[in-house]
């Protein structure tokens, strides 16, 4: 291999990343959707000339391996007929997508004829043709209703956009001139940065290009490597409920570490759903992954070497890997969501067996997406599709050392956020009641979880006086954001339709009690909001970190004067008690012995 | 030299993988190979008594496992009733 020098390196280094950040930017300003631009449900990585993972870019990361398979899946399908300034799209789930409204769109790079690498991004399109609007489709049964599914499209060829595909493609869909500028800003997305890496290879030559390549992979695995032989080899287990129409699925995952290797196994998990809450073997792959990032690996290039230490066991028909045809169009917020969660704990709970890596683990963020697509005829007379973001709003897990973050993001990526609330009432005939963090939301610890969100909109200015929603809610019965090391888990997520509501005139209620009316708890289906109906949102808070009798009860002071802890739980969770806005010292002390004797007395052998 | 197992417990390193014990109070639980919660006290309740903010289903519990000496908070599991208790341990020779 022939050698580089240093500042080359670290040139071809840098500028790798830069492309795909110039990519991104890219991709957000192309696309109209919020659910893009503003919640960053997107993704763009590089990958090598045999679709490996080259450089990870930001956005979902359980994307990052599932774009590598589309990348060798294209490879396999088209072959000799790639050609440059081709770009392909797939969303086939059972090949490589998570579910069909994350479209992938692939691009070869070549230079001087030569293919060179591949570039890769998605972004959840506002519709795909499923059974139900917006693409997350909880009346589906199989595959077969949930849209338009490609294993492999050839969408641009040699630079020119295959018209009779992509109508073909917007004939299938709703919303088709919202679809097509969420195409148009993926194949923008894939010139950029197949501009700027030809602009690179002309500047520092092919051979410079691959040694980079192949060297910052090989690097990646041996400081992956290096650093699992520094922790304890052992064995954690995590678990998580998904309730879907009362129906509990478990997914069971248990991490077994030895010298340099981390093997990840699905046992016990419960069999594929009726429901789209499944995923395929790829989305497993990706789900369990996208901890490992930033937990295991902030300080490492995301590439395929971090891949080569790390195995996954899951046996075919498990909720985790499913057979086709089952459904899993819900599978990025059930089944991956899960899987992400699994992972992280049980990396978590290795690093906290570690007195060098302890300070990197966490509980789990944000634990479940309370996810909101609503459709129907806006204020400006459109037929229109959207999400309204605030789940990716997020909450922060308890840290070792710290809080997590209120409405912090959520661990799988690290770029996620929600639309302003003027935004959402721009586009949807909508007014919000109000959006605001949760109280108690976050769960409690010594270090206590990020909190969560609330929010409620009643209909403004609707002309058909009716918009329709989807819900497909998980982590409602069963919290999913789990705590660490005694931590209690945060506040589960819901969904109310208050009908009958009062007339509200001026008046705006500020919380869920205020809104007086005919309360329905609904959590999977698709419904209808009328002129004399509002709807509650409350998106789950942030893991504890910690038993919750040993926070420092100034902190618990400073969360009850901000109002993120309410005066109960201070008392009955934290057992803190307060005078005049001071800690009673002497009471909490008293009132923490009590607790600790209580539980003692109370439990029973395990 | 006592380094920790997790953030509530100690590992003290010896012959078969060394002990585990709490970290509020030093009390002896088990060996590290050995599965530490069976020699924890377990404390369970539903979800929905432990706060209002939890509006949860009535099989989802709160699984509490607390050391037998001091009430230390070790960990804790959202959990159904029979579901077993999560694994974790050391390997021997680690």
């Amino acid at each position: 291999m022939t050698d580089v020098n240093p500042i080359t390196f670290e040139i071809v280094r840098h500028r790798l990343f830069r492309t795909i950040e110039e990519a991104v930017i890219t991709l957000k300003q192309v696309s109209g959707s919020a659910t893009t631009n503003e919640g960053h449900d997107l993704m763009v990585s590089l990958y090598t000339r045999d679709g490996e993972l080259l450089m990870g870019g930001v956005g979902f990361l359980h994307h990052l391996t599932s774009a590598a398979e589309a990348c060798k899946a294209i490879i396999r399908r088209f072959g000799d007929e790639i050609a440059q300034g081709d770009i392909y799209l797939l969303n086939d789930p059972y090949t490589a997508a998570l579910h069909t409204s994350d479209v992938y769109l692939v691009s070869p790079i070549h230079h001087h004829g030569e293919l060179v690498a591949w570039s890769a991004c998605f972004v959840h399109v506002n519709d795909i043709g499923a059974i139900n609007p917006g693409g997350f489709s909880p009346q589906a049964r199989d595959i077969f209703s949930e849209g338009f599914s490609s294993p492999g499209l050839r969408i641009v060829s040699q630079g020119r956009v295959c018209r009779d595909v992509l109508d073909t493609f917007l004939n299938m869909v709703r919303s088709p001139d919202m679809v097509a500028l969420d195409i148009r800003s993926m194949i923008a997305c894939n010139n950029v940065a197949r501009e700027r890496l030809i602009v690179l290879i002309d500047r520092y030559g092919l051979v410079a290009f691959e040694t980079v390549s192949d060297t910052l992979i090989r690097r990646s695995q041996q400081l992956l490597e290096d650093r699992l032989r520094a922790l304890p080899d052992g064995c954690w287990q995590a678990r998580q409920y998904m309730d879907v129409e009362g129906e509990p699925a478990i997914i069971m995952l248990t991490l077994r570490k030895t010298a340099a290797r981390l093997v990840f196994d699905f046992d016990g998990s419960s069999p594929q759903s009726k429901y789209g809450v499944n995923c395929t073997r790829w989305a497993a792959w990706g789900g369990l992954l996208a901890p490992v990032f930033p937990l295991l690996c902030h300080d490492i290039t995301w590439n395929e070497g971090l891949l080569r230490p790390i195995e996954m066991m899951a046996e075919p028909g498990l909720i985790v890997n499913c057979r086709r045809p089952a459904p899993v169009s819900i599978a990025t917020t059930a089944a991956v969501q899960a899987v992400n969660n699994a992972s992280l704990l049980c990396l978590s709970k290795m690093l906290a067996a570690s007195d060098r890596f302890r300070p990197e683990s966490t509980a789990v963020w944000h634990g479940s997406h309370l996810c909101l697509y609503q459709f129907g005829r806006n204020q400006h007379g459109h037929d229109i599709i959207g999400s309204t973001t605030e789940t990716f709003g997020g909450a922060g897990g308890g840290r070792y050392l710290r809080d997590g973050i209120d409405i912090g993001g959520e661990i799988p990526n690290p770029i996620s956020r929600m639309a302003n609330v003027e935004t959402n009432e721009a586009i949807m005939p909508i007014r919000y009641l109000f959006r605001r963090r949760l109280r108690d939301s976050g769960g409690a610890g010594r270090f206590r979880g990020g909190t969560g969100g609330e929010y409620a909109w009643v209909l403004h200015d609707a002309p058909e006086r009716r918009f329709g929603f989807v819900v497909s809610g998980k982590g409602i019965g069963f919290p999913m954001a789990h705590g660490m090391s005694g931590g209690y888990p945060g506040a589960p997520g819901r969904y109310v339709v208050v009908r009958d509501i009062d007339v509200l005139g001026d008046y705006a209620p500020k919380h869920l009690d205020g809104i007086t009316g005919r309360h329905e708890e609904v959590s999977w289906g698709v419904y209808e909001i009328g002129p004399r109906d509002a709807f509650y949102v409350r998106w789950n808070g942030g893991g504890g970190y910690g038993d919750p009798l040993e926070r420092d009860p100034e902190a618990v002071r400073k969360d009850v004067r901000e109002g993120t802890v309410s005066q109960d739980a201070a008392r009955h969770l934290y057992g803190v008690l307060l005078t005049d806005d001071a800690v009673d010292v002497p009471r909490t002390h008293a009132a923490r012995a009590a607790m600790r004797q209580a539980r003692i007395a109370r439990g029973g052998a395990a | 030299m006592t380094t920790q197992f997790s953030t509530s417990l100690l590992h003290s390193p010896g012959p078969a993988g060394g002990r585990i014990a709490c970290r509020g109070c030093g009390h002896d639980l088990c060996s590290a190979t050995d599965r530490w919660k069976d020699h924890a006290r377990r404390v369970e309740r539903p979800l929905r008594e432990v706060a209002a903010v939890y509006t949860t289903g009535p099989d989802a519990l709160l699984r509490e496992f607390v050391c037998p000496a001091c009430g230390l908070g070790l960990d804790s599991e959202v959990a159904r009733r029979d579901d077993p208790p999560l694994v974790e341990y050391f390997q021997v020779g680690a």
